[in-house]
């Protein structure tokens, strides 16, 4: 694959930064990409939600009295996917694709749904806070991801009370979002737990009950106080592990499905001389790792996948099929299956899954009226509106079949072998002719094929 | 369809028949069903390259042919089979008994007007049975599927490494297996398979098997197929050969089986390479005629042998120059085992290349009307069935 394409596959969503990167060079590329000062104002169908908990109450009050409060827990719902479809959108048209790559990554780290929060407006608050701060300080990030409304409400934290513990947050914040389990202990957990008792919803964001708030004294790891939770992580962060965690994840979201461990070190501890700054340590990491990346190192994940369709084949983007077709492919945007979050690598395809994807592109290239109209059926409810498939593929060099053949291997699979060869040249022999009336229909099956192959479920 | 269901309900119905031997319980069932079915199977082979039907089926009678192939042409002793100033090239030996043995046709001239020589296109319209000037998205078969067999996922089997345009259709997938080897090995569990230092692409390349639409039929018809595999030469269409004869002794419900061979196209060097391709048409060709004699299959099969195009009547060097019309082989037991046609006409040519006499849509024609019953206008094909062919 050409090195600028698989560049902007790493770095975006697509092959479609691939001659920006060639002309900016690689290390101006990345730098524009995170000094871009863009911000994610509140979408037009989040202006009339509830968006306080005052507000929220009192529509609760309203829903239980109504006799149709399935409407109002219905208009959640469409809430949800409509905010799907706008993360979509913003990935899709943005120009700085990194920065969205990167906001979905910390999405994915702090996980919280749609279906776990059901205040959409606060899914909208807790992403604009990622946004704000994913390449700012890692320490900051933390603490604002604690005292968000939505990760309160996902992981339970309002019942977190004074002799009341829950330590469902708690217990994400060392396991999943900062250590990692085996860094910490049970007694860990129940004091993390004790700092955050009291931590409720608040207006704009997470504040404490003084009346919930355990003011008793908190050990973790051989220290004593009166934490707040800021004392918490800022424990957490003299921990060894925690660069570590962190730079793993993020490797295995941008480069590879298994990261060496000296690897993983060797970023950790520019993470962590760098203060838990996140844009040198991004700017970093992404520099080196492209330079020296051959790609085939990681399992194309849904979105990529089915972005890199799009703009390759100028498919017009229909934001809520595509949510849908998403979530069919195990990656249903805002809404992992757990806290977890999304696994990645092998998870990220059955038997099933590239089945389905064969399908697709087999449906987008070919058409297939079974497939649309079970499509069609199962799209009933969701409202998506017109969908319509004109693929159109533009190459820059269209001289014969070779250059054709070489331009599309190159744009989109990191490796080729001899038998892909031999049934290339099959599918567009040597002596096709560009001029033919149907050349464009017979190039697309070039890209139904590669497409198709193992090799382009990789990157 | 209702034969199917009573197999199945016979093979999962009556455990005491799994403690049987194996070749036994496959036998039982295969001949079970050889007396049920009577559907037939037709197999394409495809010559990649334009296959030069004058050194094929050779009209060695005609002193026109060697004054254009000194050098190339097929010395008149070597030639077998002679009949009526034709006959074959000497290594299409088990081709020659297959037509003595009555079950071979060969129909002369077979070709289009406003003949395409590029291979691209030529195949094109071989494939779509369009026009010469026409372009159509969907196969011939393709169309004919998707009206005769619009239920059945397996109707058509493209046994290759690429898609087939023959088998595009709008209203269903066509089915393309690369390779039943790994088909076999992929499917039988989750054993880990290295074929690269790639863990992550092997983890996808064993995924794709098992992605592949149809696959637990296959499965299924390989397994019984099996049992009555029989021994095939050594080639790359012969193992392709093979494994469509196992799944139509497997009880596969697919009516169409396509293959192809590459090869044939012979600018250079022609004597050599053209030889060693036909050898391997022979002996693959033969062994599957073999096989489904054996099992008494013969009759249902039908085995359809043809090219993009001919090759240009004068030599070129060592070789030869696209041309246009070819020989086309049907073999099967319910062909009429003659010679179609008029021997080819070397006087009269089209710059250079000889004139189509029969058109392809109309074999394609009587295939589908003798096989299928089938009327090809639906598919928008008008030419009359080929006569004397079934």
């Amino acid at each position: 694959m050409e090195k600028n394409h698989l560049i902007s596959l790493r770095l975006g969503f697509s092959t479609r930064q691939a001659s920006q990167v060639q002309q900016q060079g690689l290390s101006a590329f990345i730098a524009t990409q995170l000094n871009s000062n863009s911000s994610i104002a509140v979408p037009d169908f989040l202006q009339d939600a509830p968006k306080t908990l005052r507000e929220l109450q009192a529509l609760r009050k309203q829903t239980a009295q109504e006799p149709n409060s399935e409407k109002i827990a219905k208009d959640i719902i469409k809430k949800g996917f409509q905010w799907k479809a706008f993360v979509l959108q913003r990935c899709f048209e943005t120009k700085t694709p990194l920065r969205e790559k990167i906001n979905l990554y910390f999405q994915n780290h702090f996980v919280t749904t749609l279906k776990g929060v059901k205040v959409p407006y606060w899914s909208y608050t807790y992403y604009k806070t990622i946004h704000d701060h994913a390449l700012g300080n890692y320490k900051t990030l933390v603490k604002e991801m604690v005292y968000s409304n939505a990760m309160i409400m996902y992981l339970d934290n309002q019942q977190n009370k004074k002799g009341s513990s829950n330590e469902n947050l708690a217990r994400e914040l060392l396991e999943l979002f900062t250590l990692g389990e085996g860094h910490y202990s049970e007694a860990d957990i129940k004091n993390t737990a004790l700092a955050l008792a009291g931590l409720n919803f608040g207006e704009e964001k997470g504040m404490y009950r003084p009346f919930l708030k355990d003011n008793s004294t908190k050990t973790l790891w051989g220290k004593s106080g009166n934490f707040t939770i800021e004392d918490v992580i800022d424990l957490i962060f003299e921990q060894p592990n925690t660069p570590y965690f962190l730079t793993h994840k993020v490797l295995q979201w941008f480069f590879e499905d298994n990261p060496s461990p000296e690897k993983v070190k060797r970023y950790g501890d520019y993470l962590k001389k760098n203060q838990f700054e996140l844009q040198p340590f991004f700017q970093h990491l992404f520099e080196t790792e492209c330079k020296a990346d051959k790609g085939g190192t990681q399992l194309k994940n849904p979105l990529v996948y089915l972005f890199q369709l799009y703009h390759d084949l100028n498919l017009e983007p229909n934001y809520r099929l595509m949510a849908f077709w998403l979530k069919n492919q195990g990656m249903d945007i805002f809404d992992q299956p757990n806290v977890k979050g999304w696994k990645g690598g092998k998870d990220w395809l059955t038997a099933q899954i590239y089945a389905d994807r064969n399908q697709f592109i087999d449906f987008i290239i070919t058409g297939s009226q079974q497939y649309a109209y079970r499509l069609s059926k199962r799209l009933e409810k969701f409202e998506v509106g017109k969908i319509s498939f004109e693929p159109t593929l533009v190459l820059t060099n269209r001289t014969n079949a070779q250059s054709i053949l070489q331009e599309l291997t190159q744009r989109m699979v990191f490796a080729t072998h001899e038998e892909m060869w031999a049934e290339l040249h099959q599918l567009l022999k040597y002596d096709f002719d560009v001029q033919a009336e149907n050349a464009s229909k017979s190039i697309l099956t070039v890209y139904q094929y590669l497409a198709k192959s193992p090799e382009f479920q990789l990157i | 369809m209702e034969r199917r269901k009573f197999i199945q309900l016979t093979a999962t119905g009556t455990g005491g028949l799994l403690l049987l031997p194996n070749f036994l319980t496959a036998q039982s069932l295969w001949s079970a069903d050889a007396n049920l079915l009577t559907d037939e199977v037709v197999v394409f082979i495809q010559l990649n390259g334009g296959n030069d039907g004058l050194n094929t089926f050779i009209p060695f009678d005609n002193p026109l042919y060697y004054d254009n192939r000194p050098s190339i042409g097929i010395g008149k002793q070597q030639i077998i089979n002679a009949m009526n100033g034709m006959g074959f090239h000497p290594v299409l030996k088990d081709l020659a008994t297959i037509s003595q043995e009555g079950n071979l046709s060969i129909i002369q001239n077979v070709g289009y007007p406003e003949p395409n020589r590029s291979h691209f296109r030529s195949i094109e319209i071989w494939q779509t049975a369009s026009n010469s000037q026409q372009y159509l998205d969907d196969g011939w078969l393709g169309r004919f599927l998707e009206i005769q067999c619009k239920d059945e996922t397996l109707a058509a089997l493209n046994v290759d490494s690429i898609d087939n345009l023959a088998l595009k259709s709008s209203l269903m997938n066509s089915v393309t297996v690369k390779d039943f080897t790994k088909i076999r090995n992929y499917g039988a569990e989750e054993k880990e398979l290295t074929l690269s230092n790639n863990p992550q692409l092997d983890f996808v390349r064993k995924l794709q098997f098992a992605s592949l639409e149809g696959m637990e039929e296959i499965q299924k018809a390989l397994k019984n197929g099996n049992a009555v595999d029989e021994t095939y030469s050594n080639n790359e269409l012969a193992k392709n050969l093979q494994w469509i004869g196992k799944l139509i002794k497997g009880n596969l419900q697919s009516k169409v089986y396509y293959t192809s061979l590459n090869g044939f196209d012979t600018h250079k060097n022609q004597t050599t390479l053209h030889q060693k391709q036909l050898t391997i048409l022979n002996d693959a060709v033969y062994s599957f005629y073999k096989d489904m004699k054996k099992h008494n299959l013969l009759q249902r099969v039908t085995v359809v042998v043809f090219s993009e195009f001919g090759r240009r009547v004068k030599e070129n060097g060592s070789g030869t120059d696209h041309g246009t019309a070819g020989p086309m082989m049907v073999i099967g037991g319910k062909n009429k085992g003659k010679v179609i046609g008029k021997n080819p006409n070397l006087a009269n040519l089209d710059k250079g290349d000889l004139v189509h006499e029969i058109h392809f849509r109309s074999v394609y024609a009587a295939l589908l009307k003798s096989k299928f019953n089938f009327e090809v206008n639906l598919i928008g094909i008008d030419n009359a069935p080929l006569e004397g062919l079934f």
